[in-house]
């Protein structure tokens, strides 16, 4: 007759024997404690209910799911890498992107370099005040040449010379000018300077203006752009991730309404 | 040829979300199954699935490979099911299923099963499933681990953070909680 009385066990007999359920013990401690199944009911019994408990529990299953699981994955790297947009897909707007502001108003400086030696263009001062032109305008055409004189047979030549001697002796009496006309070349010669130096700045400054503001359109519409591209992903997000939802709702209550249905007399 | 985990995780965290992707789709039943079963409605355990997957796509970059990728999955699930119970503050509410529906008994009925046996096995998963809801948390959990997602008992302990012996007392305990819950639902039927 099997003894009946408490387990007399040697051990931690809650872990051995579920470490013996679930087939983890090791091979020492399941030969000790299928001897100790041989004498001990209480284990026996426990033992065997357990495994009832565990058929029971088999047969409980989770629903299953509707679909799958609505995770989007856009770029998965963790650092982003930059994608280069080609020229096709979005033209010069598109390829200003890529490239940093001071490299563009380098490139937009040196293009209106370019474009002033092109132009030829040429700064005067004079009793006009300052003029800037371009070089390339049309010379007055050539007069047409008068048909040569000899001189020394024409009758007021002799006249002529004794005038040019005449001249030439007043000129060699008149006393040497001052040097207050080259200071005046020199303060007007600087004057012309700052002038240029001046315009010149005024110039880039409005060349800068025009970039800083090119590109900051470029950022904005690029913003806009970004922002719709959001809201069209999130709305076909939240009408994927409700569908499923939906369809469950719907689903029980269905259910519902044909238990309704077949419980009526 | 079917990549393992640890070679699919390689590749996501290279950039590849395709690789990402069938993670997702090999392991988003088990991590769900574990959700429904730890906190007791389909809505909610779907969530947490989702946001596992979530989490585990932001932090695979520090994933080490220091544990199996499957384990790892485990662990944010089961944090994700903590929070919600503590945010919920209470107790999950084991939804049973729906009552018995006749198209659904049609279709899933196996041929040698009467329609008489699928209701009494029905009955039988509702029973079940309030006997859960009879076990403290840790306890379910472990229960969960072990009959649904065939952890081994070092496994589950290393995802709890608790010793070895730990976890299978509170096998011990919860098997003999079901045992009681069941034996008392099985006279109240009979």
């Amino acid at each position: 007759m099997m003894n009946d009385s408490l387990c007399t066990f040697a051990g931690r007999r809650e872990e051995v024997l579920v470490a013996y359920l679930y087939d983890e013990a090791d091979f020492e401690t399941r030969a000790t404690f299928d001897r100790h199944l041989t004498t001990c009911a209480q284990c026996r019994t426990e033992l065997q209910a357990f495994r009832g408990v565990r058929a029971e529990m088999g047969r409980w299953s989770s629903p299953e799911l509707a679909d799958h699981v609505n995770v989007t994955f856009g770029h998965p790297v963790p650092v982003p890498v930059p994608v280069p947009v080609p020229l096709a897909s979005g033209g010069f707007i598109a390829a200003m992107r890529q490239v940093p502001a001071w490299a563009q108003v380098a490139a937009a400086m040196l293009f209106v370099g370019v474009a002033a030696g092109v132009a030829n263009l040429h700064v005067t001062y004079g009793q006009d005040g300052l003029t800037v032109r371009t070089g390339w305008y049309q010379t007055a055409p050539a007069v047409a040449a008068a048909p040569a004189v000899d001189p020394s047979n024409a009758p007021w030549h002799n006249d002529l010379a004794a005038l040019e001697q005449q001249i030439r002796s007043e000129l060699d009496a008149r006393p040497v000018p001052t040097a207050a006309p080259a200071a005046g070349d020199e303060t007007t010669a600087r004057r012309v300077n700052l002038m240029l130096q001046d315009s010149e700045r005024r110039q880039q400054r409005e060349l800068a203006l025009r970039l800083a503001e090119l590109m900051r359109d470029v950022q904005s519409q690029r913003q806009a752009d970004l922002v719709k591209i959001e809201r069209s992903l999130g709305v076909i997000r939240s009408r994927t991730g409700q569908t499923g939802i939906e369809v469950m709702r719907t689903q029980r209550q269905v259910n519902s309404l044909a238990q309704q249905v077949s419980q009526r007399p | 040829m079917t990549l393992t985990d640890e070679e699919l995780v390689a590749r996501s965290i290279r950039g590849d979300a395709d690789s990402f992707n069938e993670l997702v789709l090999r392991w988003e039943r088990p991590i769900y199954a574990l959700a429904y079963r730890t906190i007791g409605r389909e809505e909610d355990a779907r969530d947490v699935c989702q946001e596992t997957f979530l989490r585990a796509f932001r932090a695979l970059p520090a994933f080490r490979g220091q544990a199996k990728f499957s384990s790892w999955l485990y662990r944010i699930a089961l944090n994700l099911c903590r929070d919600w119970m503590r945010r919920e503050r209470r107790t999950p509410i084991v939804q049973p299923p729906e009552d018995v529906d006749l198209m659904d008994l049609a279709t899933a009925a196996e041929p040698s099963e009467s329609i008489e046996d699928l209701v009494a096995r029905k009955d039988m998963t509702r029973l079940v499933e309030n006997a859960m809801t009879r076990l403290p948390e840790e306890q379910r959990t472990a229960i969960v681990l072990k009959e649904y997602h065939g952890l081994t008992f070092q496994e589950i302990a290393d995802l709890m953070g608790c010793p070895l012996s730990t976890v299978k007392t509170r096998l011990y305990q919860g098997l003999t909680v079901l045992r009681r819950e069941l034996a008392k639902s099985a006279g109240r039927v009979a």
